[in-house]
């Protein structure tokens, strides 16, 4: 029960920091491991629900970790490709600030 | 300076907020018990594993659903990428060819991976597609093998048809069939879905990565 | 306890017409990539006709036998997902198909067009030769293009693109091809898929993944153009909308960890109050809140993708909101929300307002108009909060009526815009002198589109001012909303004033083609129909969750 409860915290902990990086740093990368971060925290919670109390465990939680895991891949994908051409397109590798000179 | 004090706020502020919510929302709360009934349901099917069953069964509209997410990823990828130009190889020490001998170890690798996920109880289709990519994005690095796939038909059949086979038994197992009563070939057909899914998956991942990669490369070439 | 007890739990009901809708556009997506790219429009109109004919059927059997629901393949609740149609589901449906099916046609003809006019305007593009060239050499490690500046370990060397990337004008100039137009539609019908999946489920999980789908096809959509700033549009979007996404499912597998089901109908049963629910709550308010509000400025996308992010994406997660709120949150928690739901609808109708009329330059005024629109969809929450009085079922009406009416006016509005900047190759007002001479369609369009962001179709408005003076609520929501209906018309009549004068000072660029001038009037004519019939309320009754007195 104890290791339960680490796990959920350590998972919300992580949620938490992950989410300050992608609000503070401007590296698009860096932005992209954040919110793997952030995807892996709830994977972690979804594990530690899964195993709420042990003998039979809760398969759920495992099936929804694996189609998340396939979600996460995709986007990650997409985004590091999109991170990659606008370096090829700008030199820089965080976002056109002109976007908002309205 | 004002930056920094800007992020320290920040920080707190997230700490004290929102992981104090968190925190607070994981506590113990009278906990909900999987029921009785929904363990002898998974016990029933004829397929291996619950997570298994799960996965192609009881929520296979899921499953369907996450292989449309690759597909939409990897269709981003083609608009994003539109570049005709194929990358040339590049002499960073990050890339090196791979010895000669790893191919027929890679190929030894893939094909008891292969067997030994036919055999065993869980077969995570999932995680084996995933290893099927890796594998073949090794194969890049090999220096006799062609460099980069091209989108012609064979690749963009062998993509789409995954799906298809998946929404055809889909179509199938939802709007006709109710499988309360346990099917003898359904074990088959589930392995069926799996092998394609899982082939969609390695393709998948594996052209994502692919540089230069580009639906209507061919028709440029012939345009030069 | 939460108002699932109202709700009608639905009849057992043939899901054909259901997996169609769904199922079509997939089908359709798939056969694109197998057979070739330039089949695209023609499975999309294949796909839509089915569509089309499936929702029809869907409709007739929700409106005959009340609200329909399905588990899939026969595998009930816990375990499994249900599909769930009701009226407020197949009014949607029908608005994302309708919507979807005319900006469709009209992107065949856009991008033909915008096509045939970059031909005209573009260079010529360099040679091969000059492209090798102009690659960087990687010597030591170290690159010796100027470009690459800040990391030399950069493993690959990619070709420069064959345009500067300098900040551009709003004529965005780059040299598209009609071929990367047509991986338009297999995106297209991928993302139709997602949102028709997302309005039929009744499985929250299932509902998550329908809103990736749709996050997931909209980015790409967003970047058909190619450019930087098209580029920096579609990442900004991509992170912003991953993490809402994620806030949103943290929520859900709060209530999960909580509660231990996704099923909507059984979550409904078994939640309750507590610190769990309420930081869930505001993790899926949060999370579905900036989904449906961040719409980046879109100049830099084509106009059909434009009209159909503003109109169809945005009430995806709205719909996922609504479902929640009033199925599935307790009662006890909603009215604390609604006020600051409300709140924050106030203020995007005034600050988008007041930010529109300050404009310009016409996608720009069109834009905040559009943020402003939004306004008044959450506007509905704390008019419709008390669950069991009449005034919250007129209020619920009215809103989602507005909801349905609000998707054919801005894709008009976003349509007819283009077209003018089209035509005139600049968006600035001040260049708009006399259009109304050369275009007459399309002014008459912009009109009736400006009415309907005025007045937000007259039932509509009517049922929810109804709903505010009855609630005692009149004092700020009545205020808010004709404040907004002011400032709209405000900015609509700065573009029509100059659009109706003598003198003409443009030079015609290329003459649109007629199909593209008469979809968005059709568009806005549907809205200012909309505005004024009352028979699709009748359907949006069926499943309605509140109880009402008489009928």
């Amino acid at each position: 029960m104890i290791s339960n409860l680490i796990f959920s915290m350590a998972a919300m902990g992580l949620f938490t920091i992950g989410l300050y990086i992608v609000l503070i740093e401007a590296h698009l990368l860096r932005k992209i491991m954040a919110l793997n971060i952030m995807g892996s925290s709830i994977f972690l919670l979804l594990i530690a629900i899964a195993a709420r109390h042990s003998p039979p465990i809760d398969p759920l939680p495992h099936a929804i970790v694996l189609i998340g895991l396939v979600i996460m891949v995709s986007f990650t994908a997409l985004a590091l490709r999109l991170a990659r051409r606008i370096d090829q397109e700008t030199g820089q590798t965080c976002l056109p600030k002109d976007d908002w000179s309205i | 300076m004002s930056s920094s004090i800007l992020k320290i706020t920040l920080l707190v502020l997230l700490l004290s907020v929102l992981e104090l919510g968190l925190v607070v929302a994981i506590m113990p709360t009278p906990i909900i018990h999987v029921p009785e009934w929904v363990q002898s349901q998974l016990s029933n099917m004829g397929v291996r594993s619950h997570v298994t069953a799960l996965l192609l069964n009881y929520r296979g509209y899921d499953t369907l659903l996450a292989m449309v997410i690759l597909l939409v990823a990897q269709l981003g990828v083609w608009i994003v990428y539109r570049t005709t130009n194929p990358s040339p190889k590049s002499n960073s020490p990050l890339v090196q060819p791979l010895p000669r001998w790893m191919l027929p170890l890679l190929i030894l690798t893939l094909t008891f991976v292969l067997w030994a996920s036919i055999n065993t109880p869980d077969s995570g289709f999932i995680q084996l597609g995933a290893v099927l990519a890796s594998l073949g994005a090794l194969v890049k690095f090999i220096p006799f093998l062609p460099p980069k796939p091209i989108a012609r038909f064979p690749l963009r059949l062998l993509l789409g048809s995954g799906l298809l086979i998946f929404f055809g038994i889909a179509v199938m197992f939802e709007t006709i069939y109710f499988p309360q009563y346990p099917l003898e070939w359904m074990v088959e057909l589930m392995l069926v879905i799996a092998i394609s899914l899982m082939i969609v998956i390695g393709l998948i991942m594996l052209l994502i990565g692919t540089p230069g990669l580009s639906w209507h490369h061919s028709k440029s070439a012939k345009k030069r | 306890m939460s108002h699932s007890l109202l709700t009608t739990l639905g009849v057992m009901g043939n899901p054909l017409w259901a997996t169609l809708v769904i199922m079509l556009p997939l089908l359709a997506a798939a056969l694109i990539v197998i057979v070739g790219h330039r089949s695209g429009p023609w499975f999309a109109l294949a796909a839509t006709v089915g569509v089309l004919v499936s929702l029809f059927k869907l409709a007739e059997s929700v409106w005959i036998n009340g609200p329909q629901e399905y588990p899939i393949g026969g595998w009930n609740a816990p375990l499994g997902i249900q599909w769930y149609a009701d009226g407020l589901t197949v009014l949607m449906l029908l608005m994302m198909a309708i919507v979807g099916s005319l900006v469709t046609g009209y992107a065949v003809k856009s991008f033909r067009y915008s096509e045939s006019i970059r031909f005209k305007t573009q260079k010529p593009p360099a040679t091969p030769e000059t492209t090798v060239k102009l690659l960087p050499r990687y010597e030591n490690g170290v690159s010796h293009s100027t470009e690459r500046l800040k990391y030399p370990l950069v493993s690959v060397a990619d070709p420069p693109s064959t345009l500067p990337a300098l900040v551009e004008e709003s004529m965005d100039n780059r040299a598209s091809s009609k071929s990367d137009y047509l991986l338009f539609w297999p995106l297209w019908l991928l993302l139709w898929s997602g949102l028709n999946g997302l309005l039929l489920s009744a499985d929250l999980l299932n509902g998550y993944i329908c809103l990736e789908i749709v996050t997931l096809a909209t980015v790409p959509l967003l970047i058909l153009k190619g450019g930087a700033m098209a580029l920096g549009t579609g990442m900004r979007y991509l992170l912003i909308a991953w993490t809402a996404s994620l806030f949103y499912l943290l929520g859900l597998v709060l209530l999960y960890r909580a509660f231990g089901t996704f099923d909507i109908q059984l979550l409904a049963l078994e939640i309750g109050s507590g610190p769990t629910t309420w930081m869930a709550i505001l993790l899926i308010i949060v999370g579905l809140l900036i989904k449906t509000s961040f719409f980046p400025f879109l100049f830099r996308a084509p106009a059909p993708v434009t009209a159909l992010v503003a109109a169809l994406v945005i009430k995806a997660p709205f719909y996922l909101l609504l479902r929640l709120w009033f199925e599935v949150f307790p009662t006890t928690v909603l009215p604390y929300i609604s006020n600051i739901l409300g709140a924050l609808g106030a203020l995007a109708i005034v600050w988008g307002g007041w930010q529109a009329v300050q404009q310009q330059r016409l996608t720009l005024l069109i834009a905040y108009g559009a943020v402003a629109q939004v306004g008044y969809l959450l506007l509905l929450f704390p008019l419709a909060s008390g669950i069991t009085d009449l005034w919250s079922l007129t209020a619920w009406q009215g809103g989602v009526y507005f909801a349905i009416g609000h998707a054919f006016a801005i894709a008009a509005m976003f349509l007819v815009a283009d077209n003018i900047v089209q035509l005139l190759g600049t968006d600035h007002l001040d260049k708009l002198h006399g259009f109304g001479r050369i275009d007459p369609i399309s002014l008459v369009t912009f009109a009736l589109a400006g009415v309907s962001m005025m007045g937000g179709g007259l039932v509509a408005s009517g049922l929810l001012l109804k709903a505010a003076w009855i609630s005692h609520q009149w004092w700020w929501i009545g205020g808010i909303v004709t404040g907004g209906g002011l400032l709209a018309a405000a900015y609509v009549f700065k573009v029509l004033k100059p659009a109706f004068e003598k003198t003409i000072s443009y030079q015609l660029a290329e003459p649109l083609p007629l199909s593209m001038k008469w979809i968005p009037l059709l568009l806005a004519i549907a809205a200012i129909v909309l505005g004024l019939v009352t028979t699709p309320l009748t359907l949006l009754e069926i499943g309605a969750p509140f109880e009402y007195e008489g009928q």
